[in-house]
């Protein structure tokens, strides 16, 4: 590296290591020919020193070996790694490209000392570095590297004389070449490090053949199709389009005052501080029923909403898990009013009203992720249940509104008891999450919370937390 | 003119509901908070705000209790709304779904000045009322009303009063009240900051115990239940003890799997769990302290036991801590080192402090060295400095409340060599390094207020602070930590 920047070598200063050890020993008979063939001195050091900058050194030694610790990591741990076409010894043969890299990226870090904000690459070179000549990508990523010669790359690229990609590993800038980076690829079963900068489609372990992911999505698929015994193919492929569909955009009517925005502030301080009001542009909560249908309020408006879009995924059974769940009302499973759960009347796609993303409730998103629950058993004196979507089972074991005897059971066979909590631990607050407004504007306006938000109101104008603003 | 503001460098907070019920009478009882977004804020100069730590409140309640004091909670409703926002930089507040700007001139709650805020209302309180503010426990406030001494204990918007005189004490609670709004005082509480209390005043002891918080955590953090016959005697066995790679090689390969994201979080949570407990519960210091170690990476070996402790501590969760008993105070110490058991070679050390021979401890606790030691004699020689710092902290917040101490405070170690090296009686080659602990030790020493006694290593509580225990040996330990024989009947 030195040479490379016009810098020869011509004294290397080490320490000796543990003489007695020849592990430890660095100036061992394979160094002291490289020395001696590069025309180096080699000059020998104490052990350790703590006045002499030894620390400073081993300080950099640990941070080379930490990067590369990591730089394996990252690629060992990809779980796409047996799609690269790399095996682990070929990887590992990689150590001085990573060693390279590792000593590329701390010159390319700044330093921590502010009043010195410079990189080392800055210090050495004089110059600021320029990411334009060394190409820093995530480490291991996968590209696409082009190839001049298609000759011996494989058998078909023997028979085109088409320009051919392939797929490579990146392990570090080119230090000679500007612009450059090196990839390792295996040609014919061998390991070769190319120096380029065509290449394309880098891939931060995401993985370029695409055949392992279409294999397992169509495993995925099929599964699927074999479980949904009551949804025919026809109406799974129509699921799946109205996911794809995309989430309309225009509110229901009745849906409309329920998200206006106030048109003055919520606190109006010109008249001293006094709660919301109806006449302040915030509805009170009898103003808004008042607005509504007749058999309409918030909650009814947003069950509506979630009936039009999850009675098409919902089969029978999970209608039936649903029930079961709000019978435990453990903590595990949100509650569903059951209501929303047995909606006969799916309408066809085209006629349903649009809704914004906003609009969707969480009762909608609970009833969706209901839909995740799988009946596996029935008939018997348990009945289990299975969600891929959170890979849990649960089983309910007859009497059903037995708490007790709800057992839930994760991926790795382990046993939970699920027990209702006993009303005596019941002694403080508990943050409820589920089916509540999103906004404190929504919760004045909530037939459940307006109450509570109203009154938390009044105590924080009671104690004139607030002043005039704009 | 919030517009203005803002671009000479106001900051803008965002508020939001938290919704909250509860339970109460058999009916739910719902509420909303407004709080601001403590994520995205200014960053405001001097926001510190002091906490209690928990020895202060155990000293207290030690001193309660030997002396038949009368033990007072107060609550304070609504405690920071009635602070005032003082920090220079003007904020300015703002609700999602409502497009205007408020002034903040309240301590609203979340935002990261409050604490100081209310702080500065408290110590200006108690400043006008007469107290003093304890140089040591910038939580604790006393004042001397005729012969007799009041205490008060804060924490965040609760108070402790304790003190000599039962009406002293009513005439503070009255003279409290009418600069905040409480809660009805709660006289001898059974209740206070999480703890559950009892309180026998007849042999002046106070027991307090976590019962409540360990079976609700047990249900919360789904902990699997052992056989309903087994008994758990022990928070960890001690063939436990893996550490190294090498360890977990020899064992069981399915035990020395890493656990996958999701359970590391699910072990988190349970060492977490232990950390709150351990405040009261001392006879799972170390086991905790193990755990701990795996938090980052753990294995399915480390989540097994993590869940045989909890087991433990279901089973035992009854054990108190017992302060109190005898009426002399006398700081009582305890230390002990085990060299190199601990990962990448460092050592384990332990302190046991009490301010009498039978009560349980004001402070326990277990911790893995900083610097790999050479030697047990090192361990020993930081483990014995360590005890003598903390005793002499002890001994300060006492002497600085009024507190009569009897005799001098006595440290055990189970290290002869260092004893006799503090005092001086025994060369020691290749330690200058250690010159540092040995002068301080020895400056203490000689100011003829502290003793160093040697203590065998069967007999020093310690020494299970320091390593796993059978049977037979930890329920010595419990009973010894715990004071659990102050509550034997005669």
């Amino acid at each position: 590296m030195y040479a490379t920047n016009g810098s020869p070598i011509k004294k290397l200063a080490t320490d000796s290591g543990v003489v007695s050890q020849s592990h430890f020993q660095v100036s061992d008979n394979a160094v002291v020919t490289l020395l001696q063939a590069q025309r180096i001195a080699h000059l020998l050091a104490e052990p350790y020193n703590h006045s002499r900058g030894t620390p400073g050194v081993e300080g950099m030694i640990s941070q080379i070996k930490s990067l590369m610790r990591i730089a394996f990591v990252v690629v060992f741990r990809n779980p796409n790694f047996e799609s690269f076409g790399f095996t682990t010894p070929q990887i590992h043969k990689l150590w001085g490209e990573i060693f390279l890299w590792s000593i590329s990226v701390i010159n390319a870090k700044m330093s921590s000392a502010p009043h010195r904000a410079t990189t080392r690459y800055e210090v050495w070179h004089g110059v600021k570095l320029n990411l334009q000549e060394v190409l820093l990508l995530p480490i291991f990523c996968q590209v696409l590297v082009y190839r001049r010669t298609t000759a011996g790359l494989n058998a078909m690229s023997a028979m085109t004389n088409q320009p051919q990609m392939q797929i490579a590993l990146y392990v570090g800038p080119s230090i000679t070449s500007p612009a450059c980076g090196r990839f390792a690829v295996v040609t014919n079963g061998d390991l070769r490090v190319l120096v380029t900068s065509k290449f394309t489609s880098a891939s931060q372990g995401g993985g370029l053949n695409i055949f392992p992911q279409l294999e397992r999505g169509l495993h995925t698929v099929i599964m699927r199709l074999q479980k949904s015994n009551s949804t025919s193919v026809n109406e799974y492929i129509s699921d799946c389009e109205e996911q794809h569909s995309g989430i309309p955009s225009v509110l229901p009517s009745t849906a409309v005052p329920l998200l206006q925005q106030p048109d003055s502030p919520l606190l109006n301080l010109s008249d001293g501080n006094s709660i919301p009001q109806a006449e302040s542009g915030v509805p009170a909560p009898a103003t808004i029923e008042a607005e509504l249908p007749s058999d309409a309020n918030p909650h009814k408006a947003s069950t509506s909403i979630a009936k039009d879009i999850s009675s098409p995924i919902i089969s029978h059974n999970q209608r039936r898990v649903a029930k079961k769940l709000n019978s435990l009302r453990p903590a595990v499973v949100p509650t569903v009013p059951s209501s929303s759960i047995s909606s006969p009347n799916p309408k066809p796609y085209g006629l349903r009203p649009r809704l914004s993303k906003k609009a969707i409730t969480s009762e909608a998103t609970q009833v969706s992720q209901l839909a995740h629950w799988t009946d596996l058993k029935d008939g018997s004196e348990s009945t289990y249940y299975v969600s891929m979507h959170t890979f849990q089972y649960f089983i309910v074991q007859d009497p059903p509104d037995d708490v007790s005897s709800a057992i839930l059971w994760d991926g790795h066979d382990r046993e939970y008891t699920i027990s209702s909590v006993p009303d005596s631990l019941e002694v403080c607050y508990k943050v409820v999450r589920d089916n509540v407004p999103r906004t404190y504007p929504a919760a004045l306006r909530d037939p459940v919370w307006s109450g509570p938000a109203q009154e938390e109101w009044l105590k924080l104008t009671e104690s004139r937390c607030f002043g005039p603003g704009e | 003119m919030a517009r203005d503001a803002i671009a000479k460098g106001a900051t803008v907070v965002h508020l939001f509901p938290i919704y909250e019920e509860k339970i109460k009478e058999g009916q739910e009882v719902k509420q909303v908070r407004l709080v601001a977004n403590g994520r995205v804020q200014a960053n405001f100069p001097n926001i510190y705000a002091s906490t209690p730590s928990k020895e202060e409140l155990y000293i207290l309640l030690h001193v309660a209790a030997v002396h038949d004091w009368d033990i007072v909670h107060l609550d304070e409703k609504r405690a920071f709304l009635t602070a005032k926002y003082s920090s220079e930089v003007p904020a300015f507040a703002q609700l999602k779904g409502d497009p205007h700007l408020y002034s903040i001139i309240g301590a609203l709650y979340g935002l990261r000045t409050s604490p100081r805020d209310y702080q500065d209302k408290v110590v200006k309180m108690c400043l006008d009322l007469g107290y003093t503010r304890s140089q040591m426990c910038r939580c604790i406030y006393f004042k001397k009303v005729a012969t007799s001494l009041v205490i008060l204990f804060h924490h965040v918007d609760d108070f402790i009063l304790t003190g000599g005189k039962g009406e002293v004490i009513e005439s503070e609670i009255a003279s409290l009240r009418q600069y905040m709004v409480t809660t009805d005082p709660i006289h001898d509480p059974t209740a206070v900051l999480g703890l559950s209390i009892k309180r026998d005043r007849n042999r002046r002891i106070i027991s307090i115990d976590v019962a409540d918080k360990i079976a609700d955590g047990y249900k919360r953090l789904s902990i699997e239940r052992m056989g309903r016959d087994r008994q758990v005697h022990v928070p960890i066995p001690r063939q436990a003890y893996l550490i190294s790679d090498d360890d977990f090689a020899k064992g069981s390969p399915e035990d020395a799997v890493f656990l996958p994201l999701s359970e590391i979080r699910k072990y988190q949570a349970i060492v977490g769990f232990m950390i709150w407990v351990v405040g009261v519960r001392y006879d799972v210091s170390f086991a905790l302290l193990y755990l701990s170690w795996a938090n980052c990476a753990p294995r399915v070996h480390h989540m097994r036991y993590a869940h045989y402790a909890m087991n433990y501590l279901l089973q035992h969760k009854d054990l108190p801590l017992v302060l109190g008993g005898d009426s002399s105070i006398q700081v009582t110490s305890f230390t002990d080192a085990s060299l190199g058991t601990a990962p990448k070679g460092k050592s384990v050390l332990a302190g046991i402090h009490r301010l009498n021979q039978t009560a349980g401890a004001i402070i326990a606790k277990s911790m893995k060295t900083q610097s790999v030691w050479l030697s047990s004699f090192e361990a020993e020689l930081d483990g014995v400095s360590q005890a003598m710092k903390d005793s002499s902290r002890i001994t300060n917040i006492l002497e600085e409340l009024s507190i009569e101490l009897e005799g001098k405070n006595t440290i055990f170690c189970d290290n002869q060599a260092v004893i006799e090296f503090v005092k001086g009686n025994n060369n020691a080659q290749k330690c200058r390094h250690m010159d540092l602990r040995l002068f301080y030790i020895r400056d203490k020493l000689e100011l003829d207020r502290y003793e160093l006694v040697f203590m065998p290593g069967a007999e020093i509580p310690t020494d299970k602070l320091t390593k796993l225990a059978v049977r037979e040996d930890h329920e010595v330990f419990t009973k010894s930590v715990l004071g659990l024989g102050l509550l034997a009947v005669n």
